[in-house]
């Protein structure tokens, strides 16, 4: 009986084990993937699942680019501060400030007042933003090409790895050149978090709006200590201009209070009304169309 | 849009002879259905209208000795509602209300207007517009940029040369209304501004409204 109970239990334990190596083999498959079509570690590393799965099964390789980040933060008397390393304690007191300001203003309780999000670092190779709280990356795979014209895939991915401190609604942008031009019914915003309760997975569609130079996605952020999803459309670009510097801007919008309406997409630009009390996360690319 | 008003205002009538008189009389809801019926009666013609109903109604009033605040009541709620459709209701059908409101919204962000044009879903325009557009680019973007193109004789040879036109001729603007049925945009061509109103029907956007003209600063900005 004893003999039985041991086989039994290395029946079932050596199926877990094979279902996990699976599950991992399967995600090693798509890092490899990955790594073949020229995204770097730190980069796959910040991706979540679901553009992993997509950039990693797309027939395209990675674009040709190179990005900018930066870091601004828009405080309540309407003017907008670049945030660096050397003043990111200044501006964390300003938004402290700012948010006490605007919560008293508006009978907001202050066991309401909340903190922002503080001691943002980035990764000096990497194209992204990462705390011990939230990660924004962008990417750009070109997809296909014609004698007529390059089709690429834009991304917007980001990853909250625990509560955020202030949770009104977020607003993610990707704004492309007017030489670019968005393929019809190919804009998706996701995103998915753990319910605080019962610990499953919940997915929703993002609310997204498409522009004539790029897309827009807003949603509310949930209370949890796991939220990831992301921003996506295939584009277009004439042949004509194979060669030429090409300008994308991917942006996430973090909302200090609660805001109506939403963010205007010009020209490779986000543009957040100076109203907003807010982080914006920002990665400008300059890609070299083509290539 | 006038029978609608008329109707409300006979279902509001019916509702107030209810609360004051409890009783139920059909015979006295046909009264007051053949009154407030007949006050709308009336004689035009090119320079004066004589309302035959509404004279009628105040002598009947007269005759009348049951239910004499009643038939008065109708006949005030007759005389109003007359005066209504005749001085304050537009004399045209509600679905081109709609269409004056869709017209509003496009006109009113404008500060000057050289012109505004409409155009049917079955107007050889819309195929014209729609030569070089495939169902993977932005429909009515396309189409707005190929009428300021036609608009402005500039001549356009195909797709590339479409779809290279907002940065090849600096046609720039934005998206001002998106929804499931329509969709509202603003592009500027050469200092000139337009705005297009495109409606969807059967899947298929066409271009319905077109102002051309200089519109507000707030717009631009």
């Amino acid at each position: 009986m004893k003999r039985n109970k041991g086989i039994i239990i290395i029946f079932f334990l050596s199926i877990g084990l094979f279902g996990f190596s699976l599950e991992a083999s399967a995600d090693s498959k798509f890092d490899s993937l990955l790594m073949k079509k020229g995204f770097s570690k730190d980069e796959i590393l910040s991706m979540n699942e679901d553009t992993k799965v997509k950039l990693a099964t797309s027939k395209g390789e990675k674009a040709d680019y190179t990005i900018t980040k930066k870091e601004y933060y828009n405080s309540l008397n309407g003017e907008k501060y670049e945030v660096t390393n050397e003043n990111r304690d200044q501006i964390n007191l300003l938004i402290a400030k700012d948010i006490a300001k605007y919560n008293k203003e508006n009978n907001i309780p202050f066991s309401n007042t909340k903190t922002s999000l503080a001691s943002i670092s980035s990764y000096d190779n990497g194209d992204d933003y990462n705390d011990e709280k939230l990660s924004v990356s962008a990417f750009v795979d070109k997809s296909s090409s014609n004698t007529t014209e390059y089709s690429y895939q834009a991304f917007l991915n980001f990853t909250w790895s625990d509560y955020a401190d202030l949770q009104w609604t977020d607003n993610v942008a990707i704004a492309w050149d007017d030489r670019f031009t968005g393929v019809a019914n190919s804009l998706d915003g996701f995103y998915s978090y753990l319910h605080v309760f019962n610990n499953n997975f919940v997915s929703a569609k993002m609310d997204t709006l498409q522009n004539l130079y790029g897309i827009s996605g807003k949603f509310l952020l949930p209370n949890t200590y796991f939220l990831t999803g992301g921003l996506s459309q295939n584009i277009k670009v004439p042949v004509k201009y194979k060669n030429e510097t090409g300008k994308f801007q991917a942006k996430y919008i973090h909302s200090l209070i609660p805001f109506t309406g939403s963010v205007s997409i010009g020209k490779a630009s986000v543009n957040v009304p100076t109203s907003w009390l807010c982080q914006e996360f920002v990665l400008d690319f300059n890609i070299k169309i083509g290539s | 849009m006038h029978f609608i008003i008329a109707s409300t205002v006979y279902f509001l009538l019916c509702a107030s002879v209810l609360l004051l008189n409890k009783e139920r009389n059909f015979i006295l809801l046909l009264k007051l259905t053949f009154i407030y019926i007949l006050t709308f009666v009336s004689f035009k013609t090119d320079s004066f209208t004589i309302p035959i109903g509404i004279i009628l109604g105040l002598l009947f009033l007269f005759k009348v000795k049951k239910d004499k605040k009643i038939m008065l009541l109708t006949v005030i709620y007759g005389i109003l509602t007359n005066t209504v459709l005749h001085y304050f209701t537009p004399p045209i059908p509600l679905g081109y209300i709609t269409e004056s409101t869709e017209m509003y919204e496009v006109v009113e962000k404008f500060n000057e207007i050289e012109y505004v044009k409409t155009f049917l879903e079955t107007e050889e325009m819309q195929l014209n517009l729609k030569k070089f557009i495939d169902r993977d680019l932005d429909i009515p973007y396309f189409m707005l940029i190929s009428y300021i193109l036609i608009d402005n004789d500039v001549a356009v040879n195909g797709r590339e040369e479409l779809m290279t036109s907002p940065h090849e001729k600096h046609l720039s603007g934005t998206k001002i209304k998106a929804t499931e049925n329509t969709e509202v945009i603003y592009l500027n061509y050469n200092g000139i501004d337009y705005i297009g109103l495109f409606e969807y029907s059967k899947g298929e956007p066409y271009l319905k409204i077109v102002v051309r003209g200089s519109v507000k600063k707030r717009l631009v900005n």
